[in-house]
């Protein structure tokens, strides 16, 4: 039986790493490895002249860096499939990936046991992310519903929550209400999730946008 | 302030040269009834002579009539008629006249009087008899005339023998106007003093809070001048030295001579000549070399130098000419430069010369000694220290401006350094951390992945323990890998945020919060939504090492459980607030913190910022600090 094969681009300034993936591509029957390019440019330039079905594409390279080449790849070819294998593990590098249309995100310090799973699920149309950097999960709640969003809170969780907008630590907040700062760190847990604000560092980005509001209540 | 100090003495000067201290001269000249006899010494006697010895020698003294520096007595011989004491009575008013000889800085002067009673009167005045041995305490050369008959006229006969260039003037005066004039005399001269004491003052405060040596030449120069005025004028016998003889004039060539010298330094220092003329400054030098050991003998000057002393007094007044000439060449040339300050220097001096060679014309009989020519010399001397001083306050002026606008080079210069050294520090950085992450960060990697690779590729023979120990070490080596792994990673990211370059300010603050305090169970809190979209390289630098490190201070020191962090624009200044709920610290004892708030201060005032940090145990610390953004 015939297998529709895809063609493959590696774009990485290490050639050990380069081979490291070759080597590690090379059982995948329906993968060819028909290039590679050791910077930026080169890659454009090879995902242009060869138009390959897919980039494994790392962020750190010298002159253009990969986030650019993935921004302007897309642009010009939307299909193409773009595997990031970087070593980058900050979310910030994530989120960015993804927002450009990243299709993975695999981390080099795992990616020997990973990329095969990684090319595999990329091939099923979906999205792979390396299990250390965990699921990814959308961004806030749009803001439309902020203020019905508001009244789900009770006149404590107010309280608190405006004292966050006004830049008071759980400490100060808890001495102002004569609440232990336990108590006030729990009431900030039920705030986030009440909210459906995503961990509790958005949370004062949250108060002070809403700080208006909170005063009327 | 200096400006109206000034223009208060000023028209002080002014108001009391024209109505109220000058005193006007109520004597009556009596210089041209004399006849006159050139002796030698001990030739013939004073009695012989009023007896009518070599009378037909006396003759009528040439219309000018200089001598000095010689060892010869000069006679001067008149019979004055009794119209010129209209008040003299043998009996009643027996002092009511006085006659007085306008210079007291001659040697020795001998005066006889044959009065009514028929006897001769013998009074002796000059800087070679003690003080107060003085009939009339007086430091102007002054002797009561004894009582008359009436209708007779009055036999005066003088001598004079001095070293002093000289020429004789003879006065007679009622004792009424003598009083008030002596009276007047003493408020020109407090006057006098009190003003160079008040400019003396002045300038050495000046010179003090300048450490402009210029101002101590200057007071120096006021002071030997003004002494040399004292003397001159006959203070010296009279406060300087009542009990013994002969200082003044020992000690007025002196005083010309430091005059002479201090002008010299205060001229070349004020005009700054070492630089802009530095021949002639090396002539000046010179001079002032050349001058000073004419001062020494005649300061030590007890012994009897007869010719000499004429010729070392005339070498020092011709030096001081030219010392004369000196400054308004200087001060000429200098204006012609560019110095401002040397048009006060010309003016000053231009008054100072003339009342000087007005006083040398005197000296000379070149103009009749009216009292302002008298008093020339010392006119002459307050306008000019006026003058000068207003140029040395106009020097503080002028001086302040420039200090000013060096500063602020200075300032700019060093604001300039400091950022390239900012730049050149991160650019190095950023190569340190590149390499840090892509070679050694990338091997270890691979060392890693390969150690790895042994580890999956095969199974250890679960009988054989020694084959578990080398797998179990070889897990151990890649692990220890990794860890080295995560050290230069971080390490990386510390020495340059390649984020911040990638991504931008905003996602590399909340990743390095999230780096710093997440794994530690720290909660953070940060609002940077204000950030605007375009910052430029170095403030967005400066914005993230100042956050980076206070954020690490956080980490080290202060054992917190919060820590918050928002950022706001606000007229053009980004301001930033960091908040922690840790110990605190004390902002005096805390040497060990200091290194670093100075640097992230410093940062932040090379781009016009402020700074501000408060702390305690209490509420923990909180630090905020503005960066302008154009």
């Amino acid at each position: 039986m015939a297998i529709e094969q895809k063609t493959l681009l590696i774009a990485d300034d290490h050639p050990i790493f380069r081979e490291g993936i070759e080597r590690l591509l090379s059982p995948i029957k329906w993968l060819k490895v028909i290039a590679s390019a050791e910077s930026g440019d080169a890659a454009l330039a090879q995902i242009k002249y060869l138009k390959p079905d897919i980039v494994v594409l790392d962020l750190a390279m010298p002159g253009m860096d990969g986030l650019t080449v993935l921004q302007q790849a897309k642009a010009e070819f939307p299909e193409l499939v773009v595997v990031i294998v970087t070593s980058y593990d900050d979310r910030a590098y994530l989120d960015r990936a993804l927002e450009l249309g990243a299709n993975a995100y695999v981390l080099k310090d795992g990616a020997s046991g990973n990329i095969v799973k990684c090319l595999e699920t990329v091939r099923q149309g979906d999205i792979y992310i390396s299990p250390t950097l965990g699921s990814h999960t959308p961004e806030l709640p749009s803001l439309g519903r902020d203020i019905d969003l508001l009244s789900r809170l009770t006149e404590i969780e107010k309280k608190v929550l405006y004292a966050v907008a006004t830049f008071k630590t759980s400490k100060e907040i808890g001495r102002e209400l004569g609440l232990s700062y336990r108590t006030i760190q729990n009431h900030r847990t039920h705030i986030s999730k009440k909210l459906e604000i995503n961990g509790t560092h958005q949370l004062m980005s949250f108060a002070r946008e809403h700080q208006d509001a909170l005063l009327r209540y | 302030m200096y400006r109206a100090l000034i223009l208060l003495l000023v028209s002080l000067l002014l108001s009391a040269c024209t109505d109220v201290d000058l005193p006007q001269h109520a004597g009556v000249n009596m210089t041209s009834q004399f006849a006159t006899l050139e002796l030698n010494k001990g030739e013939l006697g004073a009695e012989q002579i009023m007896a009518g010895a070599a009378s037909e020698h006396f003759v009528r003294p040439p219309e000018k009539h200089l001598f000095g520096n010689t060892d010869k007595v000069y006679w001067y011989k008149a019979t004055l008629p009794n119209t010129l004491f209209p008040h003299a009575s043998a009996k009643t008013q027996a002092r009511e006249y006085i006659f007085e000889i306008p210079y007291p800085l001659l040697d020795k002067v001998n005066i006889w009087f044959r009065g009514g009673d028929g006897q001769i009167h013998h009074e002796f005045l000059g800087t070679q008899y003690p003080f107060v041995e003085r009939t009339i305490k007086s430091a102007n050369l002054a002797v009561p005339i004894p009582a008359m008959n009436p209708g007779e006229p009055l036999e005066v006969l003088f001598s004079v023998n001095t070293n002093s260039l000289m020429t004789v003037a003879a006065f007679i005066w009622d004792k009424n106007d003598w009083q008030a004039h002596q009276q007047k005399l003493k408020m020109w001269y407090g006057f006098l003093f009190g003003s160079i004491t008040i400019l003396i003052f002045y300038n050495l405060f000046l010179a003090i809070s300048l450490r402009d040596s210029s101002y101590l030449y200057y007071i120096l120069y006021l002071i030997s001048l003004s002494m040399v005025n004292a003397i001159n004028a006959g203070l010296g016998e009279q406060y300087l030295s009542p009990n013994s003889i002969g200082m003044s004039t020992q000690v007025a060539l002196s005083f010309v001579v430091s005059t002479t010298i201090f002008g010299l330094l205060f001229v070349n220092r004020f005009l700054d000549v070492r630089h802009r003329f530095p021949r002639l400054w090396r002539a000046s030098i010179i001079g002032i070399v050349i001058i000073i050991p004419p001062a020494i003998p005649e300061l030590l000057g007890y012994f009897n130098m007869g010719a000499l002393s004429g010729i070392l007094t005339g070498f020092v007044l011709l030096l001081t000419n030219v010392a004369m000439i000196y400054y308004f060449v200087i001060a000429i040339l200098s204006y012609r430069a560019g110095a401002k300050e040397a048009r006060f220097v010309i003016v000053a001096f231009s008054m100072f010369a003339m009342g000087y060679y007005l006083y040398q014309l005197f000296v000379y009989q070149g103009v009749a000694p009216s009292i302002l020519v008298v008093h020339m010399l010392e006119i002459g001397m307050v306008i000019e220290g006026l003058i000068l001083s207003l140029a040395l306050a106009d020097r503080f002026h002028l001086v302040t401006e420039e200090k000013q606008q060096l500063e602020e080079v200075a300032l700019e210069n060093q604001r300039t350094f400091s950022k390239r050294l900012i730049q050149a520090q991160e650019a190095e950085r950023e190569a340190f951390s590149n390499t840090m992450h892509d070679s050694i960060g990338h091997g270890l990697l691979v060392l890693k992945q390969n150690l790895e690779q042994i580890t999956n590729g095969c199974q250890p023979d679960t009988s054989n323990p020694e084959q578990i120990a080398h797998f179990a070490a070889v897990c151990e080596q890649a692990g220890y890998c990794g860890e080295l792994l995560d050290d230069v990673r971080h390490m990386s990211h510390d020495l340059h945020p390649h984020l911040l370059k990638r991504l931008g300010l905003k996602t590399a603050i909340e990743s390095t919060l999230e780096r710093a305090f997440s794994a530690r169970e720290i909660e953070w809190q940060a609002d940077v939504d204000d950030l605007p979209d375009h910052v430029e390289a170095e403030r967005e630098i400066t914005l993230y090492r100042v956050i980076q490190e206070s954020l690490n201070n956080i980490l080290k020191h202060a054992d917190a459980s919060e820590v918050m962090l928002t950022l706001e624009v606000k007229k053009k200044e980004i301001i930033v607030n960091i908040k922690d709920d840790g110990q605190g610290f004390s902002l005096e004892d805390s040497t060990r913190n200091n290194f670093g708030l100075n640097t992230m201060k410093g940062r932040i005032t090379l781009f016009g910022g402020w700074f501000n940090i408060q702390s305690n145990q209490q509420s923990g610390t909180h630090l905020s600090f503005g960066l302008p953004i154009e």
